[in-house]
């Protein structure tokens, strides 16, 4: 899962990253060119004064690194840089990010290059390499403090800071859509319209429902344990439906359906009358 | 199956196994022309065996794209579906939450990918910056770009360069936009299109709808022109009745709608599954009874849209009206010359020739009103009505789901 480290000894630093940036990440992973086992990249975003560094944005530069030694195209990052900025001046820079297992040598001068561009950047890794014995990703954030002899030999070396997932509610709905592709064979999301959409959350429900249900026999044929906590929430939930007599209930029902049933003859009569309007017109 | 083989294979192969170059037998010239004036129009995106395009190239492009071969039926597009990326999906509801929180309504940007076969897949998107005709909102510093500063074909070569060096794939498949519901069939966006469409054939318009996703869903739409009315576009100066007769250019004929799935690659799943936990959302959020207000807004543009059709309508009898008195009086006018002609004819005098007509005498009309807008119009309510019944139709099962829960 996301590593929560010890908070860097300078304050509480913490990188809040959104979904499009991680999305992002992998998208320019998998299209990397053919030589270059790992990519890097800006991260764009916002920083406020407590500390916090959220990250919604990233673009990846070109690069080349060898053993210890690294060459970003740095008239690129600025052209993408400004362009991203025109798009939406909200956006600034508050770090870099990298893919690979580990932190490089030549991460430190790519820092250093990223220190220059704003105050106080944040290191991103990513770890995208999944197969059968590592089957999770991994995604670590970093600051860079400078250790040493004071006075003497210094050098730098990158703390783990909190790396936190943190998505606007569009987004979050968006992946949350997006997650029902993992089972369908070809990989796509079709969308679903309206009705559709109330049909599956109808499902969903009712397999929750099914889950809560099993577990209540389970506890009460005594193969389960039963957990207080778990009753108390389960008796909150079934006090929430509102209990009302059928008599009232069907009331409301039925003059619901009269206003749906009003608006769906209104709007069917604006649509014949609209045909009917058109062919006169090309009369 | 290893997930290390598999993505290796990707890395290594970098998608030239199956993403073939574009191809296509018109130049892809572009332009656009949206919010309140029109952009000019840019040439540009070359064959990925070209070095970048240089400004020779990029003028002749465009000068290509100007003077784009007459379009027949043998270039419809064979574009039948749309497939976008999650991060395509991602980035526009980002940019549209972050727009909204400064008070934008619409937001806009460019769509890029590649046409493969019959489908259109969206891999990449660049939103457009802010743009507003007020002067002070410009020089508020606030990014908000002058429309007449805009150019919008160079930030458009700009993003496709950058692009181009990210191996992204960086050929301009359309534009995108969101909208309140289902209002975006106004003129601007049939410009918008039609400018996008002349240039690359199967360009679309994607539409986002922001306020299905405040209710747990995702509304993506793509519409392209249909080519009667692309046709009747490209000779702007002929639009009127006659020729849409002809073209049969009707409210149903307007736009045609693609379908849209979402596709992500193998990674991008595993990563939405690593993500499936910590970025929660309320998945049942949509189950919501309370539809009162969402109904009523649609009412609301549903009756702002019927009195439209009701002033356009009025405009077109006054035209006829006023038109029918000057055809009568011209044949009043002609009347009278025969007449004259036969009595000259007795005396032996020389005919008048119809020319001799005043035409100072005639009763004034004024232009002919604009045949497309009344058609747009009630294509966009045709658009308005299906979305109150689907609203309607989710309300009712939603009502029958209350139902069910209260009684078992």
């Amino acid at each position: 899962l996301f590593q929560a480290k010890v908070s860097s000894s300078s304050g509480a630093l913490q990188l809040r990253v959104h979904p499009t940036v991680l999305l992002q990440i992998i998208d320019f992973y998998e299209r990397r060119p053919e030589n270059q086992l790992q990519v890097i990249g800006t991260l764009l975003g916002s920083s406020d004064s407590k500390g916090q560094v959220t990250a919604t944005n990233c673009f990846s530069v070109p690069h080349s690194e060898s053993e210890d030694s690294a060459a970003i195209d740095i008239e690129f990052q600025r052209a993408m840089f400004e362009l991203h900025r025109k798009a939406n001046p909200g956006e600034s820079i508050v770090g870099w990010f990298s893919t690979g297992s580990s932190i490089r040598a030549p991460s430190v001068l790519i820092h250093d290059y990223y220190s220059r561009e704003c105050r106080r950047p944040v290191h991103m890794l990513v770890n995208a390499e999944v197969d059968d014995s590592r089957p999770r990703m991994q995604f670590r954030a970093f600051v860079s403090t400078t250790f040493g002899v004071p006075g003497k030999t210094k050098g730098t070396m990158f703390v783990p800071i909190e790396l936190r997932n943190e998505a606007y509610d569009d987004e979050a709905a968006a992946c949350r859509v997006m997650q029902s592709g993992r089972n369908n064979i070809k990989r796509a999301v079709s969308l679903l319209d309206d009705v559709g959409n109330v049909r599956s959350a109808a499902r969903n429900l009712s397999r929750m429902l099914e889950q809560v249900i099993a577990y209540v026999d389970s506890v009460l044929t005594d193969q389960q344990k039963a957990d207080p906590q778990l009753g108390r929430s389960l008796a909150q939930l079934v006090n929430t439906v509102p209990k009302l007599d059928k008599e009232t209930f069907d009331d409301m029902v039925n003059s619901s359906t009269k206003d749906l049933l009003m608006l769906s003859y209104l709007t069917t009569m604006i649509r014949t009358h609209l045909d009917f309007n058109e062919k006169l017109i090309a009369m | 199956q290893s997930f290390q083989s598999l993505q290796r294979k990707r890395g290594i192969m970098s998608y030239s196994h199956h993403r073939r170059p574009y191809q296509h037998g018109h130049g892809y010239g572009y332009g656009h022309g949206h919010g309140h004036g029109h952009g000019g129009y840019g040439g540009g995106g070359s064959h990925s065996q070209q070095p970048q395009p240089s400004a020779a190239s990029v003028a002749a492009a465009a000068v290509a794209a100007a003077s784009a071969p007459a379009i027949d039926d043998e270039d419809a597009s064979s574009v039948q579906q749309v497939v976008m990326e999650g991060l395509v999906v991602l980035k526009i509801a980002k940019h549209f939450h972050e727009e909204q929180m400064s008070g934008n309504r619409i937001v806009q940007g460019l769509l890029f990918g590649l046409v493969q076969d019959t489908r259109l897949e969206i891999t990449n998107c660049f939103p457009f910056p802010r743009q507003s005709d007020d002067e002070e909102a410009a020089n508020s510093g606030f990014g908000i770009v002058p429309v007449a500063e805009f150019d919008a074909a160079k930030y458009q070569l700009d993003i496709q360069k950058n692009f181009r060096q990210l191996n992204a794939d960086y050929l301009t498949v359309g534009w995108y936009q969101s909208s309140a519901g289902a209002e975006f069939l106004t003129k601007e966006f049939v410009e918008s299109q039609f400018h996008y469409q002349v240039g690359v054939l199967d360009a679309v318009a994607l539409v986002y709808n922001p306020l299905k996703t405040s209710r747990g869903q995702l509304e993506f739409r793509a519409f392209r022109l249909s080519p009667a009315l692309v046709k009747l576009m490209s000779d702007e100066d002929n639009v009127n009745q006659q020729r849409m007769k002809e073209l049969m250019v009707n409210q149903a004929n307007l736009v045609q709608e693609l379908p849209v799935i979402i596709r992500n690659s193998h990674l991008a799943n595993v990563l939405l599954a690593e993500l499936e936990d910590s970025v929660a959302s309320n998945a049942f959020s949509g189950l919501s009874l309370a539809m009162g207000s969402q109904l009523e807004r649609q009412m609301k543009s549903l009756s702002t849209g019927c009195e439209v059709i009701l002033q356009e309508s009025s405009k077109y009898l006054n035209y006829q009206r006023s038109y029918k008195k000057y055809e009568k009086a011209l044949q009043d006018q002609k009347m009278k010359i025969v007449y004259e002609n036969q009595q000259r004819a007795q005396r032996g005098e020389e005919p008048l020739s119809e020319d001799a007509i005043d035409k100072s005498k005639l009763p004034k009309i004024g232009n002919p009103p604009v045949a497309l807008d009344p058609v747009l119009v009630s294509a966009q309510l045709h658009q308005f009505t299906s979305e109150l019944l689907e609203t309607v139709g989710q309300s009712y099962g939603k009502l029958m789901l209350a139902e069910g829960i209260q009684f078992n």
